[in-house]
């Protein structure tokens, strides 16, 4: 299933543009990796006595797979709530430029901002990487609507996962639920790598992998936002060097 | 499950939502906030999405140095853990040996073949 060509009548409903962003997730291998990522937090949650509602609450409102094990694992394990709200928090980060770099793809001049709320709340790196790759073929004035039936899609279908890991949880063997969770690293890398296109994504990846030990080492707590500002800032140093050359 | 045990407690949807929700929503909301201003092409962008990249980066790093949950509990491997020669098995100290018999002879011996596994004291 491709997606229509833009000069296509088939955009000219804002409802057959969500209806198009709903069946693009199955155009992607991304929502294969989130249904085992979820089924895997369905689980966690499951093991550590949250319930089914809470999971899906968190998936939900919180919608991002890091924060959401981070969050299971640290009150789980009897840390704070103010202990967990910082965890998260900085975990959380990431969204801010996700969302920054993201929403200029589907504004058009006339957009307000309140109509892109619930495509900010939606952004995680799943979206942020989809919307790199169909937005191009998506017309502009269409592209909110997409997002949303996207978003929606993913949502959806990770509320599933949840329902059936919370279920299966008594019986996940403690190794095949490491092995799931073993996955959000995973699909975080290979989704960030197949969107790095350009030098200044691929430096900036790893250097952010590589920089991040380094920073955790200094144990201030802020070691995620340390560590990728400053490769980001490598990275962007690199890509403007290479301009200023050419 | 009856209703009530699917819902569970008021209080943890409470927590979900101060210690979950709205630390993640203030990103994006200061996201949507911010973004709303910034031309599509403009180099600012460039550096922004470099940076969303390599935190993005630290939170794979993050989740593989310090495992949470489930992840944290694989053992290792248990000839490792009985301080075994990989692969030979006899006793090596360091256990990640690749037949330095752990004496420091063989082909691999004296090599750090992983970091942070020192190679064998006498070599």
């Amino acid at each position: 299933m491709a997606l229509p060509p833009l000069d296509s009548p088939q955009w000219n409903s804002p409802w057959l543009a969500f209806g198009w962003g709903l069946c693009s997730i199955t155009q992607t291998i991304l929502t294969i990796v989130l249904f085992v990522t979820y089924l895997g937090i369905g689980a966690l949650a499951h093991d550590t006595h949250f319930s089914l509602i809470w999971a899906l609450c968190s998936t939900l409102f919180v919608w991002a797979g890091p924060a959401q094990i981070i969050l299971i694992t640290t009150l789980g394990s009897g840390a704070t709530i103010v202990q967990a709200a910082i965890a998260v928090t900085v975990s959380a980060i990431r969204l801010f430029p996700m969302v920054v770099s993201v929403l200029p793809l589907m504004r058009t001049p006339t957009t307000k901002r309140r109509e892109l709320i619930f495509a900010a709340h939606l952004t995680a790196v799943t979206l942020w990487v989809e919307c790199h790759r169909f937005l191009p073929q998506v017309p502009r004035e269409r592209r909110i609507a997409f997002v949303h039936g996207l978003g929606c899609g993913l949502v959806s279908v990770c509320l599933v996962a949840n329902t059936v890991g919370y279920v299966l949880a008594a019986n996940l063997t403690q190794t095949l639920g490491a092995a799931i969770l073993l996955l959000t690293p995973l699909s975080f890398l290979f989704s960030t790598a197949r969107n790095s296109r350009e030098i200044a994504d691929v430096v900036a990846l790893v250097l952010g992998i590589v920089l991040y030990p380094v920073a955790a080492k200094m144990n201030s707590g802020l070691d995620i936002l340390v560590s990728g500002v400053l490769a980001g800032t490598i990275a962007y140093g690199v890509h403007w060097w290479r301009q200023v050359r050419t | 499950m009856s209703f009530a045990q699917a819902v569970g407690d008021w209080h943890a949807l409470v927590v979900l939502f101060v210690a979950g929700v709205i630390p993640n929503q203030i990103w994006r909301m200061l996201g949507l906030w911010f973004g709303g201003g910034i031309d599509e092409g403009s180099e600012l962008l460039v550096w922004v999405r470099a940076v969303a990249t390599a935190i993005l980066a630290g939170v794979i790093a993050q989740i593989v140095v310090q495992p949470p949950g489930a992840l944290a509990s694989v053992p290792d491997v248990p000839a490792l853990r009985r301080g075994r020669c990989w692969p030979c098995r006899l006793p090596a100290d360091p256990p990640l040996d690749l037949c330095g018999r752990g004496r420091g002879r063989g082909l691999h011996a004296g090599r750090q073949v992983v970091v942070g596994l020192k190679p064998p004291a006498n070599s």
